[in-house]
C-alpha cells in the first residue's frame, strides 16, 4: 500500500466511521477534550494499523477493534490518574423525570448516552457497538468473546439501560 | 427475547445515532492538514535529491564539451534545474508547517496549499517543454551536426529516449493534475461543512 492510497483510505474511512466513533469515545470518556483525545489516538492507530489490514473483516470491525482496544487503554491509563473516567466505578445516572415520548430526540440522545456510560464497561462495549448497527457477530469478533457472550452481556445491559431510563417493562 | 426489548433497542440505535458533534469536520480538516505537511516535505526533499544527482552531470557535461552548442544545451538545463528547484522552494514558502490555532487557519493553510500545488503544475508543463526543446537542441547537435559518424541506431535510440522522457513527463504531470483535482473537491466539501457549521 503506497503512502497516498493510506491516506485516501484513511480520509474516506473517516468519513465513513468518524461520527460513530466520536459516540464510542462519548462512552469510554466524559471531559470532552479527553474525548477528542480519545478519538484522535484512535484514528492515529487506524492509520497506523491500516497496512496490516488484509480484509479478512470488514473496514466497521476493524476500525471498532481498534478503537476498542484504544478505548479500553484510555481507562487503563486515566484510571491511575483520576477517578472521573468512565470505568466500572463510574456513579449511576438517575432516571430523568419526564416520560420518554415527550422528550426530543437530542434530549433523548442525552438521557441514553448518560445511561450508556452508567453501566459497567462490560456491558458498555457490547451495547455500544449493538447501538452502533453491529451484529452479534461482529459484535464478538470486535471484542474477541464468543457469540453467546456478547448475548448474555446484551440481555443484561437491555435490562440495566430499562431500568436507568425508567423503562415499563423487565426484559428478561 | 421479547418484541418490547427489539422496540426498545431499536429506538434507543436510533436515540443514539442522532448524535450532533460539530467538530467532526474540524478534526477531519487538522487531519487532512497533518497528511498534506507530509506530502510536502516529500516534494522538497525529491527536488534535492534530483537536483543534486543533475546539476552535476549537467555541468560537468557543459564545462568539459569542446562544443559550443552543447556547452549552451547542458548549461541551460543546469540553469533551468537551479531554477526550477528555487521556484519549488519559493512556492512552498509558509505552507510546510502542519499545526494552526483556529480552524480558519487550518483551511487557510489547505486553499493556499492547493493554490501553490496548481502554480507548480503549471510550472511543470513549462519546464517540461523548455526540457524538450533543449534536449532536442543537444541532440539535433550531437547526431546531425556532422562532427562524428552516428548510426541509424543511434539515432533512433536518441530520440526515442526523448519521446519517452516527454511522454513520462507529462503522464506524470496530468496524474499530478487530476489527483490535484481529487484532492481539491474533498477540500472544498470538507470546507461547506466548516463553513454550515
Amino acid at each position: 500500500m503506497d503512502a497516498e492510497s493510506r491516506d485516501e483510505r484513511c480520509v474516506r474511512m473517516l468519513q465513513e466511521h468518524d461520527r460513530s466513533l466520536r459516540r464510542l469515545a462519548a462512552s469510554y470518556e466524559r471531559d470532552p477534550a479527553r474525548q477528542e483525545d480519545l478519538v484522535q489516538d484512535i484514528w492515529f492507530a487506524v492509520w497506523r494499523a491500516l497496512p496490516q489490514f488484509r480484509g479478512d473483516c470488514s473496514e466497521r470491525t476493524f476500525v471498532f477493534r481498534i478503537a476498542h482496544n484504544r478505548g479500553v487503554s484510555h481507562i487503563d491509563h486515566w484510571q491511575r490518574r483520576r477517578t472521573d473516567v468512565l470505568d466500572e466505578e463510574a456513579p449511576i445516572a438517575a432516571p430523568g423525570p419526564d416520560p420518554e415520548h415527550s422528550l426530543s430526540q437530542q434530549q433523548r440522545h442525552e438521557r441514553l448516552r448518560r445511561a450508556v456510560q452508567a453501566l459497567p464497561l462490560s456491558m458498555r462495549q457490547v451495547v455500544v457497538l449493538t447501538l452502533e448497527g453491529l451484529t452479534n457477530a461482529e459484535v464478538a469478533e470486535v471484542l474477541g468473546i464468543t457469540g453467546n457472550n456478547v448475548a448474555v452481556r446484551l440481555t443484561r445491559a437491555r435490562a440495566e439501560l430499562s431500568r436507568l431510563l425508567g423503562a415499563k417493562k423487565d426484559p428478561s | 427475547m421479547s418484541t418490547d426489548n427489539d422496540v426498545d433497542l431499536k429506538q434507543w440505535a436510533t436515540d443514539w445515532q442522532a448524535a450532533p458533534y460539530d467538530v467532526e469536520s474540524a478534526e477531519q480538516i487538522r487531519l487532512y492538514v497533518k497528511q498534506r505537511t507530509g506530502l510536502f516535505w516529500s516534494f522538497a526533499v525529491a527536488d534535492l535529491l534530483v537536483a543534486g544527482i543533475a546539476l552535476p552531470v549537467l555541468v560537468y557535461l557543459g564545462v568539459s564539451s569542446p562544443r559550443q552548442t552543447e556547452q549552451m544545451a547542458m548549461l541551460s538545463l543546469a540553469s533551468l534545474t537551479v531554477a526550477t528547484v528555487m521556484f519549488g522552494w519559493w512556492n512552498r514558502r509558509g505552507v510546510l508547517r502542519s499545526s494552526a490555532t483556529t480552524i480558519a487557519d487550518y483551511i487557510a493553510i489547505s486553499a493556499e496549499r492547493l493554490r501553490r500545488m496548481r502554480m507548480a503544475l503549471r510550472i511543470g508543463w513549462i519546464v517540461l517543454a523548455a526540457e524538450l526543446i533543449l534536449f532536442s537542441i543537444w541532440i539535433w547537435d550531437r547526431v546531425y551536426s556532422g562532427a562524428r559518424t552516428v548510426s541509424p541506431g543511434e539515432i533512433r535510440f536518441a530520440w526515442s529516449w526523448l519521446a519517452g522522457f516527454t511522454l513520462l513527463g507529462a503522464f506524470g504531470l496530468i496524474k499530478f493534475g487530476r489527483w490535484l483535482n481529487r484532492d481539491a473537491e474533498r477540500f472544498e466539501a470538507l470546507k461547506r461543512e466548516l463553513e454550515r457549521d
